[in-house]
């Protein structure tokens, strides 16, 4: 009996666990707040976040990104994409890399896509990094724009 | 016994009595109570009593237990922060935060964010659970915050994660451990994704070194976890601090996942001192697998130290580990980026990065374009690499782009491969013991040494950086004539021979500090004395160190009973041969006093590493001052390697 009990107590609190993949259609980068940092300056140091509250040292700096509370985009949006520019103009210039896999998992494109994903943001690297002076929220823009045009990909920013 | 407490207890009794019977379960929270018997409350006294010492319920609490006079058994919490409990009484006493617990469980509807319902929902599930209890309202259902983050942190998995060693940071040279924690069959995941568990000292001021090593010692610091999107590590480790990180994936159920986190988030902002030797970042994290995995046993081995290596093979002996994963830094990519560049092109990579118009240069056009994309795939790393701890120029982030731009243009190459060495637990044991004899000034003398920590040059070097030494508390003895003698303490002797290249200017350095004896002097004096050297290191297929410094010493050295602080500089050199069968090393230097005096001193060391955690060592000291005759010794010692 107590096993079962404890069965039903270790169920309910874990099934909210196994939310939606992170990212998404409906969410996405679209609805996150970007502070316009440019893409090249993420390269240089050490990105210290002095002056954090507790949520933010508990890994919760949602609740900014108005994605989380319907568990489509579960990951610390603004931060985490504004924190990858950097590692991502790299992947992108070389058309494979862990940044890459990872901002196409925040997007929701599937395992399978992921390659066509990846040489579709190589190929049109000066498109989505024109300058130095690139913003977040413009080289969101122009990946969904390279994503549209793709066969593959376009169904994921529709 | 208060009248408050008495009152709880009472009423506890017959909740548990009630709770416990399946029976009069199903409508606990309908049917009125009835009033309590001495029986029942004696009988419900008796199961908190066990339950207050239950394994479990002290790990929650994170209590130890000491024996104290007549075999007295008194508790303890390692947090030291009254938010984490109930009861006033609390730190020291697990019966009454029990029943204060289960007092606020049972009668509390608070359920924002910052009430003890919402904040403490292991200690809530794990009592439900003990007790039968179903009709508590879940915590994941009814508090905000804790959802939202449940959410997020998708637990399934856990890893135990170590940034290798590193050395030019003297709070890092010991390595580090964290947990990540990852969904469990997501095939869309990557580890970027994941969440990093990380317990730490909370050092707001900008303390500076010395005070950094005293707070840290003596507990001076709060520590307390914190959780950060794992990829933020990465950079971190990799890029900034050129760390290799050792991923162990942990064959924990997702059960006993759930159960880590949900504790995990009662530990929120929760603060626990924090020792830099023993209740450091590492120990905490084994209290948290034990948590996750009721009737494992990791902590209690560690008692003077939990240095984080050794923490790894604690949780390799409980059969954790499934995997080991090798994530090689960014500069050990660069390294072998430039490894396998064309030899002709490397003298191109500074150039590059140092040219905004490259690509209408001639020299780069007369590249083939396979040429130019492994060189641009050099060049950019390196740029980045001697850059990162810059802040941000345009002129810098321009040239970034032009060279990422250039490549992208072309085929990039593929990633490098690094070689991957052996494991950090692969190592000999942190602690050494040694004993032997030999001669000192021709008297034979029996030696003993201990070290509590960590890693000499003539170790076996399996496992650690080349050219790199910590050592932290290490105290030589000697015996001649009947007369112990201690020949030296070093407090701290760290020693970073860093390979000097073109591409990577690292200067190495050293420093020394505690007492030693003044061989050379009549009466061989023992002296308080801080030393510290910097200078350059080439190493030579990681196997061979040669290495020049300049050093400078301070002593109190006591001359005809007149003590008199010396200070002296001089060159220093040496040559070290290191391989995982046998050391070899050879160093000497020679120190002015501003008195005028001079003074030599030469050591040869050779070791043989019979085995991980058994070495034999025969060493050769010699050292000299022109007024007096000068010092010669030796000794063969055995020495042992343990945690």
């Amino acid at each position: 009996m107590k096993k079962i009990l404890a069965a039903g107590i270790l169920a309910a609190s874990s099934t909210m666990a196994f939310a939606e993949a992170p990212g998404g259609p409906n969410c996405g980068w679209g609805n996150m707040v970007f502070n316009g940092q440019s893409g090249m300056v993420a390269h240089f140091g050490a990105s210290t976040t002095n002056g954090t509250s507790g949520n933010a040292t508990f890994g919760m700096t949602s609740g900014t990104n108005g994605c989380s509370t319907n568990g489509t985009i579960t990951y610390g949006g603004k931060q985490m994409v504004s924190s990858l520019m950097g590692e991502l103009t790299e992947d992108v210039a070389r058309g494979e890399g862990d940044a890459l896999s990872a901002v196409a998992a925040v997007l929701g494109v599937a395992p399978e896509d992921r390659s066509v994903f990846a040489s579709a943001a190589h190929q049109n690297f000066a498109r989505i990094f024109p300058s130095a002076e690139v913003t977040a929220d413009e080289v969101i823009a122009a990946l969904y724009a390279v994503m549209a045009e793709d066969a593959r990909l376009a169904h994921y920013v529709g | 016994m208060t009248p408050w407490i008495r009152r709880s207890f009472a009423s506890l009794g017959v909740l548990i009595i009630v709770a416990t019977s399946t029976v009069v379960m199903a409508d606990a929270r309908a049917t009125p109570l009835p009033p309590p018997t001495p029986g029942a409350a004696d009988m419900a006294s008796e199961t908190l009593q066990t339950l207050a010492v239950h394994p479990e319920w002290l790990r929650l609490l994170h209590y130890r237990a000491d024996e104290g006079i007549g075999g007295r058994v008194r508790f303890r919490s390692a947090v030291e922060d009254a938010r984490f409990f109930l009861a006033p009484q609390g730190p020291s006493d697990p019966y009454a935060e029990l029943t204060a617990t289960l007092q606020h469980f049972h009668t509390s509807d608070d359920f924002s964010d910052d009430s003890a319902n919402c904040r403490f929902v292991a200690r809530r599930q794990w009592l439900a659970q003990q007790l039968g209890i179903t009709h508590w309202d879940d915590p994941a259902s009814r508090c905000a915050l804790y959802q939202e983050w449940r959410t997020m942190i998708r637990a399934g998995r856990a890893t135990l994660v170590f940034p290798g060693y590193h050395l030019n940071s003297p709070s890092s040279m010991f390595g580090h451990t964290l947990l990540r924690i990852d969904p469990i069959d997501d095939a869309s995941w990557t580890e970027w994704l994941g969440f990093s568990v990380s317990f730490g000292a909370d050092i707001r001021q900008q303390d500076n070194s010395m005070l950094y090593a005293w707070k840290g010692l003596t507990g001076g610091y709060p520590g307390n976890f914190i959780v950060t999107p794992y990829f933020e590590k990465i950079r971190e480790y990799s890029k900034i601090d050129n760390r290799d990180i050792w991923e162990y994936p942990l064959n924990l159920s997702p059960i006993e996942v759930d159960r880590l986190v949900t504790h995990l988030w009662e530990l929120k902002e929760i603060n626990f001192a924090y020792y830099f030797f023993d209740e450091n970042c590492s120990y905490r994290l084994l209290e948290l697998l034990e948590v996750a995995r009721p009737g494992l046993d990791l902590t209690s081995e560690f008692v003077l130290t939990a240095i984080p290596v050794d923490t790894i093979r604690a949780v390799a002996r409980e059969e954790l580990i499934e995997d080991t994963v090798f994530r090689p830094s960014r500069a050990a990519l660069l390294r072998a980026r430039i490894a396998r560049l064309p030899a002709h092109l490397v003298p191109h990579i500074q150039r590059l990065a140092a040219d905004p118009d490259f690509v209408n240069a001639l020299w780069f056009d007369d590249l083939t374009p396979i040429e130019q994309a492994l060189l641009l795939d050099a060049a950019y790393e390196h740029h980045s690499y001697r850059n990162r701890k810059k802040s941000a120029t345009p002129a810098l982030a321009q040239q970034s782009h032009a060279m990422l731009r250039a490549l992208s243009e072309r085929t990039a190459p593929t990633p490098p491969i690094v070689p991957r060495p052996a494991p950090p637990e692969a190592a000999h044991d942190s602690k050494r013991l040694a004993f032997g004899g030999g001669e000192i000034d021709g008297q034979p003398a029996a030696r003993l040494d201990f070290r509590m920590s960590f890693h000499k040059l003539e170790d076996r070097p399996v496992g650690f950086l080349t050219g790199a030494q910590i050592n932290l508390f290490s105290a030589d003895f000697s015996l001649i004539d009947d007369t112990p003698r201690v020949e030296r303490v070093d407090l701290v002797d760290i020693l970073s021979l860093t390979d000097w290249t073109p591409l990577f200017p690292d200067i190495s350095w050293g420093v020394r500090t505690g007492v030693d004896r003044v061989q050379a002097l009549p009466g061989r004096p023992l002296v308080p004395q801080v030393e510290a050297s910097v200078g350059m290191s080439r190493h030579f297929r990681d196997m061979v160190v040669i290495y020049g410094m300049a050093r400078a010493r301070a002593d109190h050295a006591r001359q005809n009973d007149d003590p008199s602080l010396r200070t002296m500089a001089g060159p220093a050199a040496g040559v070290l041969f290191s391989h995982p069968r046998a050391s070899l090393h050879v160093n000497a230097d020679r120190l002015f006093a501003t008195s005028g005096q001079r003074w030599d001193r030469a050591d040869i060391t050779a070791s043989w590493h019979a085995s991980r955690n058994l070495a034999l060592r025969l060493s050769y000291h010699h050292e000299n001052d022109p007024r007096f005759p000068s010092h010669q010794s030796w000794s063969l010692m055995t020495q042992w390697f343990m945690e």
